[in-house]
């Protein structure tokens, strides 16, 4: 650390004895101040690196013996040296004072310089830092006691110019210089947009080359002519289309030749016989240069920067007004927005799926009625009942839910709908949200539906059970006779709802496995399986003593492609539905007959048709019979209401489909399914 | 001794109800559903029953519609109810009649008290 601080110090040492060497080359003849000094802004460089830190004393004075040396070995008068060396630090460290308060990234920043000045109002700090430090070391220090002697106001102003332009021309350059070296993070200059764009090296040449040559006309060629003022175009020209380095740079170059030329007395200021007078004139002709220069380019560099984080902004807000489109675009819940005139701002394709085209009446405004919009419960609702109104009057509607009922959704489509003044927006909107529920309430519902009908299918033999068992044991406990047939009756009572508990679980079984069974589809031989179930069938109801059914397999049925398990289930439900449901002391007679047929694609198919002599569906039920616990009969047919729905569920599962209508020709019903032919492998 | 009426979809369940009902020494008469119920109403004019205990899940409709139904015939007829519990919604819906309600499966002491009860609230009316 030390080593490095040692370094520096070194470094700053030989940069200001450059500086200081060069700035007494232009003492004039007959005064004692040099024409300008550019070591002024070199030791506020130099001291700015620390700041206000131990090593500002040993800094001081190293500054304070390097320019008294400097002054001492040029011609300086021990008095003078050692009075201009006093005020060169005591006018950096005033300059430390005030930019400390008014631009602190500038004083102490270590190896982390700032890229010089970047913003005009800095500039103006840096101005009045500048100026202000010049003269109060012109007014404190031996400047004073000088001025004082030779009764010269002249010097004092000559001081407080000179010493303020060098600050103002050099530490701007060397905080840029040293950020060039040193700053881990160096700042890239902001991108060139608009008409200060970017400039070309071959700008670059030119404005040397027309500097170059407008300065040799000025003040070598044409010198008796009174117009070093024309040389400022080209400062302009450098300060509105350059970097601030390369304008601080052309700044200070422009200014060695001003110099340069007046030594060797060429160019119009020689002409002025005051030598104080010229003096003070080719200073204030200088500040101009460089005032002039840094301003216009600063300006500039500030202009760009925020051009181009206009431009950033812009291109953000574009990329995220993109984005949020794209979002509520893709959402799968309707948005829209819509203005107090009710003029829709923004709609995605979800608001249009859910609740239909946009309906506007004659002013373009929403046209609520067209929508038909109901409450749950199916009564209309009223436009100001809306909640896009509601939301109209200021007020937030939160997941109310309603029926939307059009041409797009002809069966009433259940929504919940939020809707919100959205806050800030001038003219005032609002925002509708609509969300389908149709889905989730309907599952709900079946859920619901399907708990209730399996508990109370089950809670009412249980009751049975548990009701006319408890009256046998009582019976059995107590010592009075018992009818004996009674007790058969209640025994009998018993068992048909332990078959009726059976039955449901069993059916609750197969539709759960008719839902979930892998289907692996094999070639299955239909007319061999359905002249199985047909035996299994005869012979159940032989058992039971009931009329045996004739069943009729009008073969040979083709072969299907299904999941035997499966197509065995369908088949004895279809067959055991035919068997039941025949009126009382009816021979069931059943036909089960199969043909070709093809689906909606064109895929072949078998048709499946089971016909019965039963006592029918009643009207308007013949689709509604393959609904999950629909019963078509619930008087004096027992039925868990789940057969048929497993027939439909199976067969809509291999690609089929169940159709239910009345028998041809007269009373009974024809069930029929389809399956995959299995012709359709070959 | 009371008169009442079951009106039950299934017979065991009909029957075990009336089994019950009977050790108090009431006369007791079943119908299956709405249809069974106003075919008894239509048959037999001058009958009034006491009370009658009501199914919920009918099929034909629901048991608070047909208690409705009922009480527009016989004014004040106390009911209870004799179900499976079921939703909530319906759990209030039979709540909003006033009856009470038993629980299927029930055990007959409850029964025979629920009816009691019920039968003792009408009298004190």
């Amino acid at each position: 650390m030390t080593r490095a601080r040692l370094l520096d110090l070194s470094g700053f040492a030989a940069y200001f004895l450059l500086a200081a060497v060069l700035g007494r080359q232009t003492v004039l003849p007959g005064v004692d101040l040099a024409l300008v000094w550019p070591a002024a802004g070199v030791g506020a460089a130099w001291l700015a690196v620390n700041g206000w830190s131990r090593w500002t004393v040993l800094d001081a004075v190293v500054l304070f013996v390097l320019s008294w040396l400097i002054n001492d070995l040029t011609g300086a008068s021990t008095v003078l040296a050692v009075a201009l060396s006093v005020a060169t630090v005591v006018q950096v460290l005033v300059f430390g004072f005030l930019v400390t308060r008014w631009c602190p990234a500038w004083w102490g920043f270590g190896d982390d310089p700032p890229p010089g000045v970047e913003r005009l109002r800095d500039f103006g700090y840096l101005l009045a830092a500048a100026l202000l430090s010049a003269c109060v070391s012109a007014l404190l220090g031996p400047a004073w006691v000088l001025s004082f002697e030779d009764s010269n106001w002249m010097a004092v102003g000559s001081w407080v110019v000179r010493n303020g332009i060098g600050v103002v021309a050099i530490f701007p350059l060397s905080l840029l210089l040293r950020h060039v070296v040193r700053s881990h993070d160096r700042r890239r200059g902001p991108a060139d947009h608009g008409p200060m764009g970017r400039q070309s090296p071959v700008e670059l040449v030119a404005l040397v080359i027309v500097t170059g040559l407008a300065a040799w006309l000025i003040f070598f060629v044409n010198g008796d002519l009174p117009v070093p003022f024309l040389l400022l175009t080209a400062s302009v020209w450098a300060g509105a289309r350059f970097a601030p380095g390369i304008a601080d740079v052309h700044a200070i170059l422009l200014s060695g030749f001003v110099v340069v030329a007046v030594l060797i007395d060429q160019g119009p200021f020689s002409m002025i016989a005051d030598v104080d007078a010229r003096l003070l004139v080719v200073q204030a002709y200088i500040a101009v240069i460089v005032v002039v220069t840094l301003t216009l380019s600063i300006g500039r560099h500030e202009s760009l920067v925020l051009s181009e984080r206009l431009v950033a902004s812009e291109k953000a807000a574009t990329a995220q007004a993109a984005l949020v489109r794209t979002i509520v675009d893709t959402m799968a819940d309707g948005v829209s927005v819509i203005d107090t005139s009710g003029r829709v701002v923004l709609r995605n394709p979800a608001a249009t799926d859910l609740v239909g085209r946009q309906q506007l009446d004659r002013s373009g405004a929403v046209d609520i009625d067209a929508y038909g919009i109901r409450h749950v419960d199916g009564s209309p609702m009223r436009p100001e009942e809306s909640p896009m109104a509601i939301a109209l009057s200021g007020e937030s509607v939160e997941n109310l839910e309603l029926v939307v009922s059009n041409p797009s959704a002809p069966d009433g489509r259940l929504l919940q709908v939020t809707a919100r003044p959205l806050p800030d927006t001038d003219p005032p909107l609002v925002v509708v949200v609509y969300h389908d529920i149709t889905a989730d309430r309907r599952e709900r519902d079946e859920l619901a539906s399907f708990a209730g009908v399996v508990a109370h299918d089950l809670l009412n033999p249980l009751t049975i059970i548990e009701g006319w068992s408890e009256a046998l044991l009582e019976d059995a406990r107590s010592d009075v006779e018992v009818d004996r047939d009674m007790q058969v009756m209640q025994l009998d009572r018993i068992q048909r709802a332990a078959q009726r508990m059976q039955h449901l679980i069993s059916d609750l079984l197969a539709y759960t496995t008719a839902r979930n069974l892998k289907i692996n589809p094999i070639e299955v031989d239909l007319d061999a399986l359905a002249q199985d179930v047909a035996r299994a069938r005869v012979e159940a109801s032989r058992v039971k003593g009931d009329p045996e059914p004739v069943v009729t397999v009008e073969g040979p049925l083709p072969a299907v492609l299904a999941e035997p398990v499966l197509l065995r289930q369908v088949l004895d439900n279809l067959v055991g539905n035919a068997v039941k449901y025949v009126a009382p002391g009816v021979r069931p007679e059943i036909s089960v007959t199969a043909g070709p047929a093809h689906d909606g694609e064109g895929r072949p198919m078998v048709l499946i048709e089971i016909a019965d002599n039963g006592i029918g569906i009643p009207e308007g039920q013949h689709a509604r019979v393959f609904d999950t616990f629909h019963r078509a009969h619930q008087d004096g047919y027992r039925g868990t209401g789940l057969g048929l729905s497993i027939v439909k569920r199976i067969a809509e599962r291999h690609g089929g489909s169940a159709a239910a209508r009345d028998r041809d020709g007269g009373g009974g019903t024809t069930m029929s399914v389809t399956f995959p032919a299995a012709d359709a492998q070959s | 001794m009371a008169r009442l009426l079951i009106v039950e979809d299934d017979p065991d369940v009909r029957d075990w109800i009336a089994h019950c009902t009977l050790r108090d020494g009431h006369e007791v008469r079943g119908v299956a559903d709405g249809g069974g119920l106003r075919t008894l109403r239509e048959q037999e004019p001058a009958y009034r029953p006491d009370l009658v205990l009501m199914d919920y899940a009918l099929p034909d409709g629901d048991g608070v519609s047909l208690l409705e139904e009922a009480q527009r015939w016989w004014s004040g007829l106390p009911a209870v109810f004799v179900t499976v519990q079921w939703t909530g919604e319906i759990i209030e819906r039979i709540q909003g009649t006033g009856a009470e309600r038993v629980a299927k499966p029930f055990d007959p002491d409850d029964l025979r008290s629920a009816v009691r009860r019920s039968l003792d609230e009408e009298r004190r009316v």
